[in-house]
């Protein structure tokens, strides 16, 4: 595959020198049937090692993805949730590529979604002239996980109608899928294959977990992913990501440190309700991930970029802050002027001041 | 770096003495030692300990109910208290050189310093057998994280208690190896080096009387100075920076003691920092007594779970430890450990969102399963507990005998009854049977009264022993246990500012000064994490009350009250306006801004509050808040304190029957001097309801009542005077004979009531 071409390369096509090399190293260690990597190379392929020269590839603690892990080796599924842009689905990507060498078994969950999108449908044209067989059956994601020894990637699950989730129960436990249309006894039920596992994700603003069934979330093991805990970790991240959007936008502009500060810390402080120094303040009702951080610095950086010079300056922020982040919630409007009036006033340090002059261009 | 080269003869179990490493609490340490001992058959076992609880020694052989510690006190005299745990508990190493020494009918002595000769009086309370050097060292950091682990902790599960096949050579060369390169990273102090010399000469003696070999148990931060000066070979590390001279010399020592008290692992457990020694006591005392320890505990916490009515099935318990026994294999542990079972529930039984704090119910049980309910009971025949003691002292020194029982006025103002009031706040803290404070002093209703009064009632009680007992857990003086019993309450406190304010106050009624100042910066901490408007207009009012009256209380801690109080303040200010975006408030509102105006007025220049924020913040409030409640109280606050630049009375934003009387209970809450200044205000809210047609009225009435529940009856009288006009009032003429057949016909109508049994 000429990969250049492709807008976002997956994971396993990213960092195919690495996962090959790991598997090569891997040859001689036990491993969970059906697994490329062993479990320990897969922690050194998502967390990094230097001793390995593997570069960090997610933020987050070692003991959560351990626990992800070995979840997968076990005979439930994994379930990660937490706040929308916390990096759950590239987690679930990068651990499906460490796993299965393919993260491209998604099944996208909506409301739309039912469950020839998830288990099998049939190609029409042959299913008419033929009958049901194994040539007109159209296998989807989870079909072809289980008779491949994959994993599968399930994002937003919470999504989906309540049946719909709920045809994954007699997957995830029985570990096979009941096809009735087929002629053939043998062709009847499909096992799945070692290796096979499902990594679902939801997000914890939309539809919680809470109307899930008991009995699927039984099925699952459970793994919150926190924000960012490290302002500094944040920081770089965003710096480096809005970067590296813009030089893929072509814009020779680059996001000034100064700036990169004042973007983290406000989105860190109001995600998290309290300020660097420990006061407490209302966080906002919308999402204030690290991944709305790097859009906001990026449209910062376009604005400065078409209409002022390339200059970034505060105000640039503050304005896509407001487009951006606010969501058009008056609510929330209210509690950034707040932060505005008793925090950001506070700071006399850096650019924080030209920051707090810009609120004027608040809503 | 010293390039001094590690000696590797330390680590054989031949020679005149062997040194034996631990870790203090290291159940691998103590099974091992039980290997040592039984490998070199010593004359004698000499053991890390305080030298002078030797002559006590065999009372540790009574058969005590462990955890229980040595501790050793001193009062300076300056009447300041200092005291010191040596905590055991039934997987101590020391604990077990004490039993096998008892078992081999050998000698065993504690050799290492008294504490009392090291003590200084900026420490009130030190835990000795507590994992510090090692915590602090640079070495131990960077193998840590090197090895991605999280904590010194999990390095010492990983490498020596996870293995139960490790062998004793081992352990011995692996350790003293480790912590020889410790020690050459991060040196030991002055006073490290003072008590290795008294070690050494123990040693020396004990070699002389005994004879050899002996077995010599010390923390292993010791064992390699001690083996080179046994030795006498020669030892360097690199020079540490000597810590300043303390700048005030230590007062001389007026008392000392010690002796035995029961301990717990709660207590052991909350330890932290480098006082810390190893946590989960709970999980180690299992680790001790049971092989099979993740099986246990989890049976323990799933119990606890299912009394804490969180449904936990079968099922979820074989997740569980499926999920434990993969990562202790991915980890590498021989068997599943300490954070493999953390992790292993953590992962199969919580389904939930963790939040941003990361608390959960299943969490919770998992740390009160790993903490462990042990609590230590001294044999009968022992000593009482030293607080048994200093109680009846204290009761004695300060005429508080309960016989006969009596009740006692005392009042603050007065030193020598403060003194006294102090010592029976401790012993209500320490819920000392027969003594309850039958009144508090009235003190946030200070305001004109010039004498505090406390009003004690001191009653002979049967359970008074039963109670000293008891609360020896805490401590062995008044002072402590009461002092230690505050700061448990205060490390149980999440996130309530007026409860923090609360305890500081009960610190300052106990006359703990020092402890005042730490809860100080817990407060300030916890005002700046308050979210809720109410819970800080009660801290407020107590940091007030500490800043006006804290001559009285003795805190003489001005700054700091100052500081705390400008902090609250400043939150308030905060709050308050952040208090508008929620529809419905709470009835106490006007107060709470009524005490940040009170800060303000009255110690706004010696705390440099500035009035332009306190009025620019109300300003903001007044025109923008959602509560009408919030903004007549906002217009209110801005009047009564300036009223010539006071944003005008806005009744038309107001207008509609729901609102106007909550704007009116706002604003006549803070000022009600607004109606006698602007007397056309009463005749423009008269024609405002004159304007509401009658179902209007009746929803605006009964707030419209509350508004003018702020005026007295006379008040009132001279409102309805100036709406009405004299002339609209006419003094009633009624003629004789109307009135008589009035009260005739109320009174048939009373007993017709009275009747059909309806009460008038």
């Amino acid at each position: 595959m000429n990969t250049t071409k492709i807008q976002r390369p997956p994971a396993e096509i990213l960092y195919a020198a690495e996962l090959d090399r790991l598997a090569a190293d891997d040859r001689a260690h036990p491993k969970p049937e059906g697994w490329r990597l062993s479990p320990r190379s897969v922690l050194a392929f998502v967390l990094g090692d230097n001793s390995r020269n593997l570069k960090p590839k997610f933020v987050g603690s070692r003991a959560m993805v351990e626990r992800a892990v070995v979840a997968l080796a076990t005979s439930r599924g994994l379930m990660l949730i937490g706040e929308p842009g916390t990096a759950k689905s590239y987690l679930s990507e990068l651990l499906a590529a460490a796993i299965s060498g393919d993260s491209t078994l998604v099944v996208q969950g909506s409301a739309g979604v039912t469950e020839d999108a998830i288990k099998y449908s049939w190609n029409y044209a042959l299913l008419l002239a033929d009958g049901p067989s194994p040539r007109s059956l159209v296998p989807a994601p989870v079909h072809r996980g289980m008779a491949a020894g994959r994993i599968v990637r399930f994002e937003e699950i919470t999504r989906c109608p309540l049946e719909v989730q709920d045809t994954l129960l007699s997957i995830l436990s029985e570990r096979m899928m009941a096809i009735p249309e087929m002629p053939a006894d043998a062709d009847r039920t499909l096992y799945a294959r070692v290796g096979f596992n499902i990594i679902a994700t939801a997000n914890t603003r939309d539809r919680g977990v809470n109307e899930m069934s008991a009995a699927l979330k039984r099925r699952f093991n459970f793994e919150t992913i926190p924000p960012i805990p490290n302002l500094r970790d944040e920081m770089d991240l965003v710096q480096r990501e809005t970067n590296l959007l813009l030089a893929r936008a072509s814009i020779p502009t680059a996001l000034p440190e100064d700036i990169t500060e004042i973007l983290t810390v406000t989105f860190h402080e109001l995600r998290n309700g309290k300020t660097g120094d420990g006061k407490a303040l209302e966080p906002l009702s919308t999402v204030m991930s690290t991944a709305e951080a790097v859009s906001v610095g990026y449209a910062a950086a376009i604005h400065a970029h078409y209409y002022d010079n390339g200059q970034v300056t505060p105000a640039h922020v503050v304005q896509s802050l407001s487009g951006s982040a606010l969501k058009d919630s008056p609510e929330d409007a209210k509690r950034l002027r707040h932060y505005f009036h008793h925090v950001v006033k506070e700071r006399a340090r850096g650019r924080w001041p030209e920051y707090y002059e810009a609120r004027t261009l608040l809503p | 770096m010293s390039t001094a080269a590690f000696d590797p003869r330390i680590a054989q179990t031949t020679g005149d003495a062997v040194f034996f490493p631990v870790r203090h609490h290291s159940p691998a340490a103590a099974r091992l030692l039980r290997q040592c001992i039984a490998r070199v058959q010593p004359k004698a076992i000499l053991i890390e300990g305080p030298s002078d609880f030797n002559p006590h020694f065999a009372e540790l052989h009574r058969g005590h109910q462990l955890p229980i510690a040595i501790y050793s006190y001193i009062r300076w005299e300056t009447q300041a208290r200092s005291g010191a745990f040596y905590p055991f508990c039934e997987y101590s190493p020391e604990w077990q050189a004490i039993e096998a020494a008892r078992e081999r009918a050998i000698p065993a002595a504690f050799i290492d310093l008294p504490w009392a000769d090291l003590a200084s009086t900026r420490s009130p309370s030190v835990h000795c057998y507590a994992d510090g050097q090692e915590r602090r060292s640079d070495y131990f950091t960077a193998l840590t994280q090197r090895l991605g682990l999280d904590s010194y902790d999990d390095f010492w599960d990983q490498f020596f208690e996870v293995d139960s096949t490790l062998t004793l050579d081992h352990y011995l060369d692996s350790l003293h190896r480790l912590l020889f390169f410790a020690r050459q990273c991060t040196p030991g102090d002055p006073d490290d080096r003072r008590r290795e010399a008294f070690m050494s000469a123990r040693i020396a003696e004990a070699l002389a009387r005994h004879g050899a070999p002996l077995v010599i148990v010390t923390g292993g931060f010791h064992s390699y100075p001690l083996f080179c000066r046994h030795h006498r070979l020669p030892y360097t590390e690199p020079a540490v920076v000597e810590p300043e001279a303390d700048p005030e010399p230590a007062p001389a020592i007026a008392e000392r003691g010690i002796a035995l008290t029961p301990y717990s692992y709660e207590r052991l457990d909350s330890l932290t920092g480098y006082d810390a020694g190893m946590p989960n006591p709970g999980f180690y005392h299992r680790s001790w007594t049971t092989p099979d320890v993740h099986r246990a505990l989890l049976a323990n916490v799933a119990e606890t779970l299912r009394a804490r009515k969180q449904p936990i099935s079968t099922a979820d318990l074989i997740a569980a430890e499926g999920l434990t026994l993969a990562l202790a294999q991915l980890r590498g542990h021989a068997r599943p450990w300490r954070r493999d079972l953390v992790d292993g529930i953590r992962g199969a039984l919580i389904k939930d969102d963790l939040g941003p704090r990361g608390w959960h119910p299943v969490l919770d049980a998992v740390h009160a399963v790993l903490r462990g309910e042990q609590r230590g009971q001294l044999a009968g025949g022992t000593a009482l507990p030293p607080l048994v003691h200093d109680i009846q002292r204290q009761i004695a020194a300060h005429d508080l005998a309960s016989t006969p029982s009596r009740s006692l006025t005392l009042d603050l103002t007065n030193p020598a009854h403060l003194v006294r009031a102090r010592v029976l706040h401790q012993l209500d803290e320490l819920d000392i049977a027969g003594y309850t404070l039958a009144t508090p002093a009235g003190l946030t209703r200070r305001d004109q009264a010039m004498s505090v009064e406390e009003v004690w009632s001191l009653q002979r009680h049967d359970a008074y022993d039963a109670t000293c007992i008891e609360a020896s857990i805490y401590g062995p003086s008044l002072a402590e246990a009461s002092l230690a019993k505050l700061e448990e309450a205060a490390g149980r406190l999440e996130r309530s500012a007026s409860a923090a304010a609360a305890i500081l106050l009960r610190a300052s009624l106990m006359g703990h000064l020092a402890v005042a100042d730490r809860l100080r910066q817990q407060l300030a901490f916890l005002i700046r994490e308050e979210a809720g408007f109410d819970s800080l207009a009660d801290a407020l009012r107590s940091l007030l009350y500490l800043y006006r009256y804290d001559d009285v209380l003795g805190a003489a801690r001005r700054d700091a009250a100052a500081a705390l109080l400008r902090e609250a303040y400043t939150r308030g200010l905060w709050l308050v306006e952040a208090l508008g975006s929620t529809a419905t408030l709470s009835p106490t509102l006007p107060d709470g801004i009524r005490l940040l105006r009170e800060t303000l007025t009255r110690c706004g220049p010696a705390l440099q509050l500035a009035e332009t924020e306190f009025v620019e913040v109300f300003t903001r409030i007044a025109a923008h808040a959602v509560s009408p409640t919030l903004r007549g109280a906002a217009t209110g606050v801005l009047f009564s304190l300036n009223p010539d630049t006071a944003p005008a009375v806005e009744l038309a934003g107001s207008a509609n029957p729901q609102d106007l009387g909550d704007y009116l209970t706002g604003l006549f809450a803070l000022a009600k001097e607004v109606l006698s200044r602007s007397p056309e205000l009463i005749r423009r809210i008269a024609s405002l309801v004159a304007t509401f047609d009658d179902d209007a009225f009746l929803i605006a009435l009964p707030p419209l009542r509350l508004a003018f529940t702020a005026f007295t009856p006379r008040e009132k009288h001279h409102i309805a005077d100036s709406l009405l006009g004299r002339a609209a009032a006419p003094k009633l003429a009624v003629p004789l004979e109307v009135a008589a057949a009035v009260l005739t016909w109320e009174g048939r109508l009373y007993a017709e009531m009275d009747r059909y049994g309806v009460k008038p």
